[in-house]
């Protein structure tokens, strides 16, 4: 949803070019921001990353309002092979988040990579344009209005699923999780591996959950979602390995997948984890 | 039949750690017997010691007592010897009751021997029988201590009966555990005394069943049971015990008594480890560390024999630790921590030697959040309460966090029904709260990093629906609790730790002065919508 449609005109062209016109003065010169889509064609189920830029070569600070959570700020449209428009969702959420509003001193900058998926569905293959651009006016630090973001606007294509190039973009997620030195990069790996809703996920997922990176929650919900019988034994690997709070949400994720199977010997391999982990007492 | 062993250390034998080689002989029949042992009336025994120097160099020796009558016990000193080379003597101990060192109206003594001698150059039989060799007792010198001895079986018939002793041989008071296993060891009868040095607890096993004596827990030995087995653990000394031990079943038929021993216990001090490695801390907080060892008299179960290790610790420099083996982070790293002690060994075959044991591990002492505060709390309209929070970190740099996430744990009306229904009306139908901790929940409400220093907390209404009010309007109010905890991979092995909370959030729809409203409110801030539409 839209909540600045004011600032954002999108005009679509007989040819399908969609104009951005935003409806305040540009930004200053010397505020650099720019919107990188990676790993162009996407094979179907592939996360889609957009990357966004900003660097300040003015001589005092900026400041942008990235929303809540350094997501909710930004304002998204795509246009669908089907030709159908669809807004990004409003990520307003009850809880924690990461405040928005950051700071950039003179000479900083700032790159943030944004998870598409998590605001559509690239669920049919062929082209699709994206538009988008933050919500909120750059200001200085006294909240001097410096000028607004001119957005981006995006080609991307999706091809029909391509199992091995899958694997390859899994392979990769996978290799740069066992690189990632901090919390913050392992999460967005995380998050990218575990956007790939297909089963040729689920080895590399398994991986995941066992690298003790924190990241159970992404991990943990990917393979709940797949629900395989592979995502259940790794699901149930984790739950002899795991403790507290992580191995609960494992046990929560395998009840889940319980509840929503028909299938006799999985649900029994399940009942038998779960009887097992319960008289553990774990 | 006596072993030596000439590389037999004194350090490996010297369990009481009293720089001198001790033995003892724990069960002496005195000149006149317990009557408890059924000897012929009149039956005088003639108890004595022989003791014999195996070396070719004077040794020294000197001899206490500690004897018990029926109603009374005491302690006595016995002789002072030099044993010239090869000598063996003779000590007649019905003398010395016959001059009154020790009681004529006693029944038993242990004996106990000190010497400068070298373990087992020393060798020393005790043995109490009347002038005709018919009835009579021994009692082995033995130098063993240890933490748990596991006896064999014991008799109690009309025929037979038995008694067993154990004694602090330590130079410290200690409580002493004796456990009685019957009915295949299904059940047991427990005691405990505590012991001064040299003390002994006497169990005359016929007594206990005869007169129906009660055991700690007030349970009393069955009637009729005729045998057992036994154990002895000293509860005080747990690495390197103080208790020695001894036991007899006597015939009341023919006046026969045969000793039995136990067998000692002892760890695989090759396998002890420190109960945490690495040990995980934060820079300025302390951890506890303790030594674990399989106790193989227990299956190799580990036991803690932390105490034995008191005072040998050390560390690297980013951190300290004490006495107890307590650590303090000084700065963030990683280093190790290393300690010795000396157990028993699990060599029976060597008298449950005293061994030297190193234990080592490693130390991480890393950054957690701290300082957990809140920083500000407004009205962000429609409905939503917002916090902002704020830490530090233990180091005092935030990029120290990186192996960290903080953030929080929620439930609804106490451990209701999650998802939380909310009433509708006033409430849109279907609006719920999800734990927003649920891992399983799409998408997931995950932790935030650590590194960032802040967050905002939004108590909004429900978002699964779009936000409705539904008339007509009803007075109700529910109770979040709260909590913010963080986890970092290489502190609290993961785990959560809580660092702030419970905190309430109340929501509530309400009539005052007849209009209808919604509030949020948590630690004394509240969001409000008024009037409702």
């Amino acid at each position: 949803m839209l909540t600045t449609s004011g600032l954002l005109r999108l005009v679509s062209t007989f040819s399908a070019v969609w104009v951005i016109c935003p409806q305040t003065k540009p930004v200053a010169p010397g505020v650099d921001i720019s919107y990188v889509l990676q790993n162009q064609p996407h094979s179907l189920h592939e996360p889609v990353v957009l990357t966004f830029k900003v660097s300040n070569g003015l001589p005092n600070a900026i400041v942008l309002d990235l929303g809540q959570n350094r997501e909710n700020g930004f304002a998204f449209r795509l246009l669908r092979p089907d030709g159908t428009t669809v807004d990004s969702p409003s990520f307003t959420r009850n809880g924690i988040s990461a405040i928005g509003t950051i700071v950039l001193r003179s000479g900083e900058s700032l790159s943030q990579e944004l998870l598409l998926n998590d605001r559509f569905q690239f669920n049919i293959p062929g082209k699709y344009q994206v538009v988008g651009h933050l919500a909120q006016e750059i200001t200085d630090e006294k909240g001097n209005t410096l000028g607004s973001d001119p957005g981006f606007q995006k080609d991307l294509e999706i091809v029909p699923k391509d199992e091995s190039s899958l694997r390859k973009v899994c392979q990769d997620l996978s290799d740069r999780l066992e690189r990632s030195n901090s919390y913050d990069d392992a999460a967005l790996i995380a998050r990218e591996l575990a956007i790939i809703d297909d089963p040729v996920a689920v080895p590399f997922l398994d991986k995941a959950l066992r690298a003790d990176r924190l990241i159970e929650p992404f991990i943990t919900s990917a393979l709940v979602r797949i629900g395989n019988e592979e995502a259940v034994q790794a699901l149930i690997g984790a739950l002899n390995g795991k403790t507290g709070a992580a191995a609960e949400a494992v046990r929560r994720g395998l009840t889940q997948i319980r509840s929503r199977i028909s299938d006799p010997s999985l649900r029994e391999l399940i009942d038998r984890a779960l009887h097992e982990y319960q008289s553990q007492g774990s | 039949m006596f072993d030596y062993n000439p590389n037999a250390k004194l350090e490996e034998r010297d369990y009481a750690r009293t720089a001198t080689w001790t033995l003892r002989a724990p069960m002496l029949a005195l000149s006149n017997p317990d009557p408890a042992l059924a000897f012929p009336p009149g039956t005088k025994l003639l108890p004595q010691l022989l003791l014999r120097n195996t070396t070719a160099k004077p040794i020294d020796a000197a001899l206490r007592f500690n004897w018990r009558a029926a109603s009374s016990a005491g302690k006595a000193p016995g002789p002072a010897l030099r044993l010239a080379p090869y000598e063996t003597r003779r000590i007649d101990v019905a003398a010395l009751q016959d001059a009154a060192i020790l009681p004529k109206e006693a029944n038993w003594t242990s004996v106990t021997i000190t010497t400068n001698s070298k373990p087992d150059e020393l060798t020393a039989v005790a043995a109490s029988y009347d002038s005709t060799l018919r009835h009579g007792a021994q009692t082995p010198f033995s130098d063993q201590l240890t933490f748990r001895w596991e006896g064999g079986m014991w008799e109690y018939d009309p025929y037979h009966s038995s008694i067993i002793t154990a004694g602090n041989g330590g130079t410290k008071p200690t409580q002493a555990a004796f456990t009685i296993f019957y009915n295949q060891g299904t059940q047991r009868y427990d005691l405990e005394q505590t012991l001064q040095p040299d003390e002994q607890m006497w169990i005359d096993i016929g007594k206990l069943i005869r007169e129906r004596v009660p055991d700690k827990s007030g349970k009393a030995l069955p009637a009729d049971l005729t045998s057992g087995s036994y154990e002895f653990r000293d509860l005080t000394n747990t690495g390197v015990g103080t208790l020695f031990e001894g036991k007899v079943i006597y015939d009341k038929t023919y006046g026969h008594v045969a000793y039995g021993c136990a067998a000692c216990c002892g760890y695989d001090v090759l396998n002890a480890v420190l109960r945490y490695d690495p040990l995980s801390l934060a820079v300025g907080s302390t951890a506890g560390q303790g030594v674990d060892v399989p106790d193989m008299c227990q299956g190799g179960a580990p036991a803690d024999v932390s105490p034995s290790f008191y005072g040998n610790w050390s560390t690297g420099s980013i951190a300290t630790v004490d006495y107890y083996g307590t650590h303090t982070g000084v700065s963030a790293g990683s280093t190790t921590s290393q300690t010795s002690g000396f157990l028993n060994n699990n060599d029976s075959l060597r008298r449950c030697p005293l061994s030297g044991t190193p234990a080592t591990g490693g130390v991480n002492v890393v950054a957690i959040p701290v300082n957990f505060r809140q920083t500000s709390a407004t009205d962000a309209g429609n409905g939503d309460l917002r916090f902002i929070y704020a830490w530090d970190s233990s180091t005092g740099r935030l990029s120290d966090l990186s192996n960290c996430v903080i953030g929080e744990y929620v439930t609804v009306q106490g451990n209701s029904t999650d998802p939380y229904p909310w009433p509708s009306p006033p409430y849109a139908a279907g609006a719920h709260s999800p734990n927003p901790t649920d891992a399983t929940s799409n998408p997931p409400a995950p932790d935030l990093a650590a590194t960032m220093g802040q967050f905002q907390d939004d108590h909004t209404l429900y978002t699964n629906v779009p936000v409705a009010w539904v008339t007509p309007y009803v007075q109700t109010g529910f109770t979040s609790i709260q909590s913010y905890e963080y986890k970092c991979t290489n502190y609290h092995n993961g785990n959560y730790v809580e660092i702030d909370g419970p905190l309430y959030i109340v929501r509530e729809v309400f009539q005052s002065n007849g209009t209808w409203s919604y509030s949020v409110s948590k630690s004394n801030a509240v969001a409000t919508i008024s009037p409702l539409p």
